[in-house]
C-alpha cells in the first residue's frame, strides 16, 4: 500500500457516514485512483482538489440519511403533512399567526428598505471614504455660529499648509438661472458655482464631453443630463452655449448624470468659481462657501484636524487686527472660539445639522427608531404564534399523549411542532414578500422615495426573507414545543392539563409586552401631532394666511415699482412688497453691528441683515413697536434701518429710534456703514420654531428681489391669481409665471416631523392591529374554555351584560399593567424628541390618558366580540357540550 | 416508475459507456468525458448520473476487479441495457428529424448569430 498516495482519512470516514452502502466502494475505490494522479502534487493544493470531489459526493443519490427511505425525511414529509392538516384544521387561529406574521414581516422589509436607502448616501462616489467636508464652529463675543459652510481662502490654504489634503474645492450655491430659451425662459432651480478641483474630488460620470478643465474657463458650464435636456434636447450639447436673462453667456463642456437621490446635494448646473468675484476675497471671517477636501490614502481625518489649531493665528490675526483691532489671542482669550474639523461625505446626510446645509438632511435617530419599531412589530407578531400555541395546548394534549404511547420521543415531538411553526412562518414570508411587491407603490408615496420593487431584483431578498421566517419560527416555536411536548402522557389522556398557573403568566407577560409596546407608538404618534398643531398655532410676529408669493422677480429689474403699483389696483389685493428674504425661507444673510455713541455692548452682535421695502411690514403683517417703517420718498432712509427687539436688546439700546448703528470693522451693507435706527419691529420667527428667534435689522433694498409678496384679502384665489398672471405677463412675457403661498413655505419647514408623525401613526396602527389579532384569537380561546362555567352562570341568572364583564375583566387588567409600563417610556422618549424644538408643546397627562382609552377601546372592542358571542350562546348548548 | 427521459448529460456519458465497452467506470467515464467534451465535471457529478441512469433502466452494472490503485476496492462497470439503447436512438432521432427541419442547413446558410 505505501507506493501508494494515501487520501486525506477525514474523507473517508466522511464518506462512511453519509454514502449509501451500497455506492460506498465504488466511490472510494474511484477517489483513491483519483487521488494517484494528485498526490504528487503540494498537500495542500491535493487536498483542496480532493475535497471539491468528495463533497460533490454529498447529493440526494448519494447519501444514506436523507435518501428516499431514511427516516428524518419519512418524519419530515409526515410532520410537514400534520403542519398542514392542523393548519386547515384551525384555519381561524392559523390566519390569525400568519395574518400578522406577514404584515409585520413586511414592515420590517420596508423599513429594512428605507434604511438602505438612508444609510447608503453618497458612497456612490468613487472614493467618496476620502472625500470630507469641512465645518466651522466659531464665538465671538456673545455670537455663535456653527456653519457647513467655511471662508473662501480656505481650501486653498489649507491645501498648501497640509500635503494630506489631494485636493480642495469649494461650492457657492447660487439659487436659481433663469435662462433664455428662444422666446421663452426656462427655469434652472439650482446651480452652483465650483472650482474645477471639485469635479476631480467627485467624478461624476459624464455623458458628453470630459470633466478635465471643464471649469477653468470663466464662461464654462457643467449640465445635468436633465438640464442639458430641458435646454438643448436630446442633441450632444458640448461646445452650444446659452444666454440668461442677465444676456451672460455660457458654454458648456461636459454634460454629467444627474446625481442620484441619495446624495447630500444636487444641482442641475455648475458655473465656474472664477466667475465669481467673491471668491477671490480672502476674508476668513466670512463664510460662504462650502469647502471639500479630498484626503490623500491613509490619512486619518483626527490627525489632520489635530493640525489645524496650528495655522489659525496666522490667517485670522491680521484681518481680527485690521477689522476689529484687537489680537488673535485677545480674541481667543476673551471666550473667542475658532474650530474646523471635518464631515466624512458619507455621514453628513444623518448627521449633519449645521447651518447652511445644501440640503435638509435626515437623522440618524430617525434611523434607530425605525429599526426599533421594525424589531418590536416582529415580535408583536411572534407573541401572538407562542402564546395562541400555548393556549390551545389543551387541544393537542391528546394527541400528545398518544404520540408519547406509541413510543415517540420527546425529541420528534419537538421537532414537530418546530416544523410547524416554521411552516407558518414560511407561509407568512411568501404572504409578506405578496403585500410588499402590491403596495410598493403606496409606500413610495408615503416616504417620498422611489424604490424600484424588490420583490424580484433585489438580490438575495428572498434568501433573507425566508431565513429571517426560518430563524422567527424556529425562536416562536421554542417555547410552545417545549411546553407542548412536556406533557405527561397519563395527565392527557385522563383529560388533565393543568399546569395552568404558571403558563398563563408566560402568556400575560406576553400580552403586556405587546400593549406596551403599542401604546408607546400610539402615544409617541400623538405626540408628534400635538406638537405640530402647536407649531401652526404658534404667533409667529407675522401673519402667513394669504399671501401670495410671486416668485422670480428678480426678472422684472427695475420695472419692479410699476410692477407692484399695477398689482395694487386690483381691489382684492391689500399690499404687495418685494423682497429676497421671507419668514420662514431658505435665504439669510448675516453682518456684525455695533451701536454708536449711545449702547453698551462689549462686542459686535451678529444680526440677521435683510434688504426689504416699504411695504414690507404691511404686507406680512408685522408689528412695529416703536418708530416707523421705511418711506419711499425719503432719500435718507436709504441708511435707515429697521431693529427686531431682540437685536435692540442686544445692543443695549434702551431708546433706539434716532440712535446710529454702525456695520463692524472693515465691512459694509448695501455699500454703507452706518444706519440711523427708524424703529423697532416685534419679534417675528423668521426662520423655524426649532431655534428662538436672533436678533436681526432690515434694511431698504435697492434691487429686485426674488419674490413679490401679494397680501389679499380676499379668498377667490382662482380670480385673483389670473388677474395677477396677467399682470405679470405684461411686465416680464418670456418668464413664466410661478408662485407659491407663504403658509405653504412655512409647512414645508415641518415636512420631515410631519412625515415622521404619518410613519409613527402607520406603525402604531399596525402594531395595535396586530396585537388585536393576538388578543382576538385568546378571547376566542378563552371563551372557549370557560363555555361550560358561562353556561352555568347563565343557568342560575347571571345576565349577558355580566357575563361579557366577567370575560373582559381578566384582559382588563392586563392592559392596564400595560399602561402602567408604557406611560413612563413613551414620557422619557417623547421628551427628549421635544427637545429638539424651542417651541414645544407641553407632555401632559392628555397625551398618555388619550393613547390608553384608545388601545382600551380597541382591545375591548376586539375581546367583546368574542366574548358577547359567548355569553349570548344559549346555555343548554353550551352544557351539552363535550 | 420515474420518467425515461434523457437528458444530455446523461446522453453523454451513456454513449460514453458504449464507446468505452468494457471499461466503462466511474472515473474512466470522467475522463473520456473531459476529453470528448472538453469541459470538467466532478466525478460526483458522473455518479450521480450513472445512477439516474440506473434507476430509468438504462444501465446495468456489475462489480468487478479490485486493483491495488484502488486502495483495493472494486469498481463498478456498467453496460448499455436494449430500454438504453432504444433511448439513444430516440434522442438521436429526434435530432436528425429536427435539424432536417432546419432548411437552410444544406447550403450552409443557417446564421446563428442571431
Amino acid at each position: 500500500m505505501s507506493d501508494y498516495y494515501l487520501p486525506p482519512r477525514w474523507s473517508d470516514r466522511l464518506l462512511e457516514y453519509f454514502i449509501k452502502g451500497d455506492l460506498l466502494e465504488e466511490i472510494q475505490g474511484d477517489l483513491f485512483e483519483y487521488y494517484q494522479r494528485i498526490g504528487h502534487m503540494s498537500k495542500w493544493r491535493s487536498g483542496a482538489i480532493y475535497a471539491y470531489h468528495v463533497l460533490h459526493f454529498l447529493r440526494p443519490f448519494a447519501l444514506k440519511r436523507i435518501s428516499q427511505n431514511s427516516n428524518n425525511l419519512i418524519m419530515l414529509k409526515f410532520n410537514l403533512m400534520i403542519a398542514w392538516r392542523n393548519l386547515l384544521k384551525q384555519k381561524f387561529y392559523s390566519a390569525i399567526n400568519i395574518m400578522g406574521l406577514a404584515v409585520g414581516l413586511a414592515s420590517a422589509i420596508y423599513i429594512a428598505l428605507y434604511i438602505n436607502d438612508e444609510i447608503s448616501y453618497d458612497e456612490h462616489f468613487e472614493n467618496s471614504e476620502r472625500i470630507v467636508r469641512v465645518a466651522s464652529e466659531m464665538a465671538l463675543g456673545d455670537n455663535y455660529w456653527h456653519f457647513a459652510v467655511s471662508p473662501d481662502p480656505l481650501a486653498a490654504a489649507f491645501k498648501s499648509d497640509f500635503p494630506e489634503i489631494e485636493k480642495a474645492a469649494r461650492f457657492r450655491s447660487a439659487g436659481s438661472l433663469l435662462i433664455k430659451k428662444e422666446d421663452e425662459v426656462v427655469k434652472m432651480p439650482d446651480f452652483k458655482y465650483a472650482d474645477q478641483e471639485m469635479l476631480e474630488i467627485f467624478k461624476y460620470e459624464t455623458v458628453y464631453g470630459d470633466l478635465e478643465g471643464a471649469l477653468v474657463d470663466p464662461n464654462s458650464v457643467v449640465l445635468t443630463l436633465s438640464a442639458a435636456k430641458k435646454l438643448f434636447g436630446d442633441q450632444n450639447p458640448i461646445g452650444l452655449s446659452f444666454t440668461t436673462i442677465n444676456n451672460n453667456t455660457f458654454q458648456v463642456s461636459a454634460v454629467v448624470n444627474d446625481l442620484p437621490p441619495q446624495t447630500h446635494y444636487h444641482f442641475d448646473l455648475l458655473l465656474s468659481m472664477e466667475r465669481y468675484p467673491d471668491a477671490r476675497s480672502g476674508i476668513w471671517l466670512s463664510n460662504n462657501f462650502h469647502t471639500y477636501f479630498l484626503l490623500r490614502e491613509g490619512v486619518e481625518k483626527e490627525d489632520l484636524e489635530a493640525k489645524f489649531p496650528d495655522v489659525y493665528e496666522k490667517y485670522f490675526g491680521p484681518q481680527l487686527q485690521a477689522v476689529a483691532g484687537i489680537s488673535y489671542k485677545q480674541a481667543m482669550s476673551s471666550g473667542g472660539l475658532i474650530h474646523y474639523y471635518l464631515q466624512p461625505v458619507e455621514d453628513i446626510h444623518l448627521t449633519s445639522h449645521l447651518d447652511i446645509e445644501l440640503e435638509a438632511n435626515s437623522r440618524i435617530e430617525y434611523i434607530y427608531i425605525f429599526t426599533a419599531i421594525g424589531v418590536f412589530l416582529i415580535i408583536i407578531a411572534s407573541i401572538n404564534f407562542i402564546n395562541i400555541s400555548t393556549a390551545r395546548a389543551s387541544t393537542r394534549a391528546k394527541e400528545i399523549g398518544v404520540k408519547k404511547v406509541m413510543g415517540s420521543f420527546r425529541r420528534d415531538l419537538i421537532t414537530q411542532f418546530l416544523t410547524e411553526s416554521i411552516f407558518q412562518a414560511l407561509i407568512a414570508a411568501a404572504l409578506a414578500l405578496m403585500i410588499v411587491f402590491i403596495c410598493l407603490p403606496f409606500f413610495n408615496v408615503f416616504v417620498e422615495k422611489e424604490f424600484v420593487n424588490p420583490v424580484f431584483g433585489a438580490p438575495n431578498l428572498w434568501w433573507k426573507v425566508l431565513l429571517a421566517a426560518f430563524v422567527i419560527g424556529l425562536l416562536a416555536g421554542v417555547y410552545p414545543s417545549l411546553y407542548l411536548s412536556g406533557f405527561s402522557p397519563v395527565d392527557t389522556l385522563r383529560g388533565k392539563t393543568s399546569k395552568s398557573g404558571r403558563k398563563s403568566i408566560f402568556r400575560n407577560v406576553l400580552v403586556i409586552f405587546q400593549f406596551a409596546t403599542s401604546l408607546v407608538l400610539i402615544i409617541g404618534t400623538l405626540t408628534v401631532y400635538n406638537q405640530l398643531s402647536h407649531i401652526k398655532e404658534q404667533d409667529l410676529g407675522y401673519d402667513r394666511e394669504q399671501v401670495l408669493l410671486i416668485e422670480n422677480s428678480q426678472s422684472l429689474n427695475n420695472t419692479v415699482l410699476s410692477f407692484k403699483e399695477d398689482l395694487l389696483t386690483i381691489p382684492e389685493v391689500a399690499a404687495v412688497s418685494n423682497t429676497p428674504f421671507i419668514p420662514s425661507g431658505d435665504a439669510t444673510s448675516d453682518a456684525a453691528f455695533e451701536p454708536v455713541g449711545a449702547g453698551n455692548v462689549d462686542d459686535p452682535v451678529s444680526l440677521q441683515i435683510w434688504s426689504v421695502d416699504p411695504s414690507y411690514l404691511e404686507t406680512f403683517g408685522m408689528d412695529l413697536i416703536e418708530g416707523r417703517t421705511f418711506e419711499a420718498g425719503r432719500p435718507a432712509d436709504s441708511s435707515a434701518i429697521i431693529l427686531n427687539e431682540t437685536a435692540a436688546r442686544r445692543l443695549g439700546l434702551e431708546d433706539p429710534v434716532g440712535n446710529k448703528v454702525r456695520v463692524f470693522g472693515d465691512f459694509r451693507v448695501a455699500g454703507k456703514q452706518e444706519f440711523t435706527i427708524v424703529g423697532v419691529v416685534k419679534d417675528f420667527n423668521y426662520k423655524s420654531l426649532h431655534q428662538d428667534v436672533g436678533a436681526m435689522g432690515l434694511y431698504m433694498g435697492t434691487h429686485a428681489g426674488y419674490y413679490t409678496a401679494v397680501k389679499t384679502n380676499s379668498t377667490d384665489y382662482q380670480g385673483l391669481i389670473e388677474r395677477i398672471e396677467s399682470t405679470w405677463d405684461k411686465f416680464s412675457p418670456s418668464v413664466s409665471f410661478s408662485f407659491q403661498f407663504l403658509d405653504t413655505i412655512f409647512d414645508e419647514q415641518y415636512r420631515a416631523e410631519r412625515r415622521l408623525g404619518e410613519i409613527f401613526m402607520v406603525f402604531a396602527s399596525l402594531a395595535l392591529f396586530i396585537g388585536c389579532l393576538g388578543l382576538f384569537g385568546l378571547s376566542a380561546y378563552t371563551a372557549e374554555q370557560r363555555r361550560k362555567e358561562i353556561g352555568v352562570r347563565k343557568v342560575l341568572g347571571a345576565s349577558t351584560s355580566h357575563l361579557i364583564i366577567l370575560l373582559l375583566r381578566d384582559f382588563t387588567k392586563l392592559l392596564l399593567i400595560a399602561i402602567v409600563l408604557a406611560v413612563p417610556i413613551s414620557w422619557v422618549a417623547m421628551n427628549s424628541w421635544l427637545e429638539g424644538f424651542a417651541y414645544r408643546v407641553s407632555l401632559g397627562p392628555t397625551v398618555f390618558m388619550l393613547g390608553s382609552v384608545i388601545a382600551l377601546i380597541v382591545a375591548w372592542f376586539t375581546v367583546s366580540y368574542q366574548s358577547t358571542i359567548a355569553a349570548r350562546a344559549n346555555p343548554t348548548t353550551n352544557l351539552k357540550y363535550e | 416508475m420515474k420518467g425515461t427521459h434523457l437528458g444530455e448529460f446523461e446522453e453523454i456519458i451513456l454513449l460514453l459507456i458504449g464507446v468505452l465497452k468494457e471499461n466503462a467506470y466511474g472515473l474512466a467515464l470522467v475522463d473520456a468525458f473531459e476529453k470528448q467534451a472538453g469541459r470538467r465535471v466532478a466525478i460526483g457529478a458522473v455518479h450521480s448520473a450513472l445512477s439516474r441512469l440506473g434507476e430509468k433502466g438504462f444501465v446495468d452494472s456489475e462489480m468487478t476487479g479490485a486493483t491495488a490503485e484502488r486502495g483495493g476496492r472494486r469498481k463498478r462497470v456498467f453496460t448499455i441495457t436494449a430500454a438504453g439503447k432504444r433511448a439513444l436512438l430516440n434522442a438521436r432521432d429526434l435530432r436528425v428529424s429536427l435539424w432536417q427541419q432546419i432548411p437552410d442547413l444544406a447550403v450552409g446558410r443557417l446564421s446563428f448569430d442571431v
